[in-house]
């Protein structure tokens, strides 16, 4: 299957300290791809890459065949790449489902390329036809008990699906995750894996997720890449790479 | 003969004075994260209660070490306990108004206290007028030795302090990060505290060395200092403090040698002097990097914190409130209306003045209610809008009114392109360029003949619209309650537009709107260019109220008045600016009937007072008593409900 997102050879440093060298490797369309390491091993660097957080000192980035390596974070949003953040990004003031809404008004623009300055004078109400997207969405990641209220109110694992839904709502080719089950109880942690098993199938999504829990990766992920020190220690099954033998003394420690 | 060396020689107490603000300003901000405006503030109070002793005849030893070495350091460590250890984790709204609150009041209350006049500045280390000896055939005179040689003592000091001792270790480990130093038994806190008593001693230091090269003590020019010393800060990247050293001993040397090359004939030239810090930071904060996050220090640790937990009562406010907003605008036009043939023909006016603030007001209520973006020009704005709408008026015979809807397009544009030239800046950062850009227009801008005409002021005629002759203020202010239940209906539509969504957003967080791709710079561009306009509109309002109006009218100052009293009041309800803009107009025409001459001093320090209490619980005095009162009215509405039930 041709990849739908290919890293060529990026190199990645923070003042002196290299934190990714020579990293290449390809995730396929539909497919949940995992990246995990020990602290400092690049999962996150690489991640803001992708998503054009940071820009790689070398190297490049391909989605869908074509250069990304210099476009900014909007300019990826609009070609179909969303993100979760590793500490959520919350619109503080704003409703759940206000910020289902915006995501479902930004794909919108995305795809008409509408938007004017004279959104200045239309009401931020939803329509009717933006209205049931909405519910549509939260229904899916199960936040439909919780749609009026407040972010500030919610628990991280609600914040979470938020999270996820508004980077659903954009209908991305291309899903970010970073370490979503950070913060998360066993409980909550399940429900998230459900959530996204179900909406990877259902959507045909492809996602890119960033873990330290090894059970998650193996719930969810069909390939993986190991990193260590900034390098791919392995890529490939998340099954086989486990059961590597350079995974499992170099990363596992068994 | 070549007149370089001497005007480099000239340059270098300067730089000296803003070297030690610059490093007292770094000291603090590396160990809390907070940029301290008050510095020069602090520096002033100093100054004053030194010069006040030594005039005493106190020996100058004793009001040394009691002001400026003792004194200084426990108001340093003072203002911290009390204040900046409560902003720290604060947004950049509530840091900059409990900042600004102390900028405001201190220098007042110690008019207050110590009386209008000035003292006379003595010579103490050196005698000031004596030359003890020529560079370049330049006099050295004692004020230039007291100041370098001060300098250069403080200076090895603070280097050994920081390089060589236990204390210096124990900064370094909270700078490089507070959470992982109490980990290991440091008190971030108390070094913060130390930080803070340390930069105040180089406050003092810097006031009472300033003021025999000035001549003068002045509130002004010492409250500025602080802007010298951020702008060497700037080039030093609030981190090196020889970078800072050295670039404030460049920028004392080049302000020097830009004050002797430029012609005295050169309208502006004595502008250009004190122009030229404002310059360097604008240049700094839009070149350096490192300053794009100014204001926002970060603990590596800091992703082990869960997150920030918001208070719910904060939440209570929606985005727009139409009824109470409808409410208060009927009010107002209505109240206007009714009375303007009942009430005395000064209070007319001074509800004119209060309906042209209030469309100002309404300015940052859209800009920063809705982006959290701090603006600290909009008085400028106002000015803008005033001067240029008399200029076009005057010079071209513009009916007023086209004049005013001409300037106001034009500050649509210059707000843009402050917001433009701010793309990369956030939270603070902005706040300091439009700072520099107030400072730049009240010292470049204003004081030209094709603006503010210098102290001498503009003249704006009242209006004529057919046969209806606005020259009584009874006519005025009907016209002006309507312009401002008009414009707080374009602020009400823009607020609750899909903009208005997306901005909300924006100031919740950056990082998150990108990510579903609303632009940070295309949201800040929009709302600085309409505030912008609003505030130029409401600062021309507000000159054709007045009719004559100087440049005073329209100083930095009233910006950063402007903006406390809106966020004490309320930035994000409609209610806010208004009851702002209307108890201002109100408590300055009441103490000007019964205080006289200290009418500055007091509203000063009450708005700067106001704003401290206000740091302790930042929710707008108006908003929270809007929510008491829907609390009050649900629970006596669900009272009445259950006794019906029953």
């Amino acid at each position: 299957m041709k990849d739908l997102l290919k890293i060529n050879n990026v190199s990645f440093k923070y003042g002196k300290m290299q934190v990714l060298e020579g990293v290449t490797l390809g995730v396929e369309s539909n497919s949940i791809h995992g990246f995990v390491g020990a602290n400092g091993a690049g999962k996150s660097t690489l991640l803001n890459i992708i998503s054009g957080y940071l820009k790689a000192d070398s190297g490049s980035v391909e989605f869908l065949g074509k250069d990304i390596t210099d476009l900014k974070p909007i300019q990826r949003v609009t070609n179909g790449i969303a993100r979760t953040f590793q500490k959520v990004e919350l619109f503080d003031t704003l409703s759940v489902y206000d910020h289902v809404l915006l995501a479902v008004r930004q794909k919108e623009k995305i795809k008409k390329k509408t938007g004017s300055p004279l959104d200045i004078f239309r009401s931020f109400t939803a329509s009717t036809k933006e209205a049931e997207v909405v519910e549509e969405i939260l229904g899916a990641v199960g936040l439909e008990g919780v749609k009026n209220s407040p972010v500030a109110s919610i628990s991280l694992g609600l914040g979470r699906m938020v999270e996820l839904a508004r980077a659903v709502a954009l209908e991305p080719k291309l899903i970010l995750l970073d370490e979503p089950s950070s913060g998360l109880n066993t409980e909550e942690t399940e429900i998230f894996v459900e959530i996204v098993k179900s909406l990877s199938d259902k959507l045909n999504l492809t996602i890119v997720i960033v873990e330290h829990d090894l059970t998650v990766i193996n719930l969810l992920t069909d390939t993986l890449t190991v990193l260590e020190s900034g390098k791919v220690l392995a890529t490939g099954i998340t099954d086989s790479v486990l059961n590597s033998d350079i995974v499992r003394t170099t990363y596992l420690g068994r | 003969m070549n007149e370089l060396p001497l005007f480099i020689i000239a340059g270098i107490p300067f730089g000296c004075v803003y070297a030690l603000g610059a490093c007292g300003l770094v000291l603090s901000y590396k160990t809390s994260g907070l940029l301290n405006l008050a510095f020069g503030a602090q520096a002033y109070v100093i100054s004053l209660l030194f010069y006040f002793s030594y005039d005493s005849h106190w020996p100058f030893i004793l009001a040394f070490l009691v002001w400026v070495i003792l004194f200084s350091f426990l108001l340093g460590v003072l203002f911290d306990k009390l204040l900046f250890q409560k902003l720290r984790h604060s947004s950049v709204a509530v840091k900059l108004v409990g900042i600004l609150g102390l900028l405001i009041a201190l220098p007042s209350i110690a008019q207050g206290v110590l009386g209008q006049n000035s003292p006379t500045i003595r010579p103490f280390l050196f005698s000031t007028t004596s030359v003890y000896f020529h560079i370049f055939s330049y006099p050295v005179s004692g004020e230039n030795i007291q100041t370098v040689t001060v300098t250069l003592v403080v200076v090895m000091l603070l280097v050994w302090l920081l390089k060589y001792s236990k204390i210096g270790l124990t900064m370094k480990a909270v700078v490089e990060s507070p959470k992982l130093a109490e980990l290991n038994g440091i008190s971030s806190e108390r070094v913060s505290s130390l930080a803070f008593g340390i930069s105040g001693v180089l406050a003092g230091l810097s006031g009472v060395l300033l003021a025999p090269i000035l001549h003068e003590i002045n509130s002004y020019d010492l409250t500025l200092l602080v802007v010298a010393g951020i702008a060497a800060a700037a080039c030093g990247g609030f981190s090196s403090l020889v970078i800072t050293f050295l670039a404030a001993l460049a920028l004392g040397i080049f302000q020097e040698i830009l004050a002797g090359y430029v012609p005295q004939s050169f309208m502006l030239s004595s502008s250009i002097r004190p122009s030229f810090p404002f310059v360097v930071l604008v240049l700094a904060l839009l070149f350096n990097k490192s300053l794009r996050n100014i204001g926002t220090l970060k603990d590596p640790l800091s992703e082990v914190d869960p997150p920030p937990k918001l208070l719910l009562k904060y939440y209570s406010y929606k985005p727009i409130r139409f009824r109470a907003a409808i409410l208060a605008v009927i009010t107002v036009t209505f109240f206007s209306v009714s009375f303007g043939g009942v009430i005395s023909g000064n209070w007319k006016f001074v509800l004119c003045q209060g309906c042209a603030l209030g469309v100002i007001f309404l300015s940052i209520t859209l800009l920063t209610g809705s982006t959290g973006a701090v603006s600290l020009c909009q008085a400028t704005f106002g000015g803008f809008g005033a001067f240029l709408s008399s200029q076009l008026t005057s010079r071209f015979n513009f009916p007023i009114l086209l004049s005013l809807a001409i300037v106001t397009v034009g500050c649509f544009f210059v707000g843009g392109l402050i917001a433009l030239m701010g793309t990369k800046l956030k939270g603070l950062g902005i706040a300091l360029l439009t700072l520099a850009f107030a400072l730049l227009a009240d010292n470049l801008i204003f004081p030209s003949t094709f603006f503010a005409n210098g102290s001498t002021g503009v003249y704006l005629p009242r209006p004529q619209l057919g046969s209806i002759n606005f020259n009584s203020n009874e006519s005025w202010l009907i016209f002006e309650a309507i312009v401002l239940a008009l414009v707080t209906i374009l602020v009400l539509i823009v607020r609750s537009s899909k903009i208005g969504l997306e901005a909300l957003a924006v100031s919740g967080s950056s990082l998150g709107a990108e990510s579903i791709g609303i632009s940070y710079s295309k949201n800040s561009l929009i709302f600085f260019s309409l505030a912008a306009a609003i505030a130029g509109f409401g600062g021309g309002l507000y000159g054709i109220t007045q009719q004559n109006i100087s440049s005073q009218d329209f100083n930095w100052e009233f910006s950063l008045l402007f903006l406390v009293l809106v966020i004490v009041m309320g930035v994000k309800s409609i209610e806010g600016a208004l009851v702002a803009a209307f108890s201002y107009v109100i408590a300055t025409e009441l103490l000007d009937t019964y205080a006289g001459n200290n009418i500055g001093i007091i509203i000063s320090i009450a708005v700067g007072l106001l704003a401290l209490i206000w740091v302790l619980d930042p929710e707008g005095i108006v908003e929270r008593q809007t929510r008491i009162w829907r609390s009050t009215y649900r629970s006596v509405k669900l009272r009445r409900q259950k006794v019906f039930v029953e």
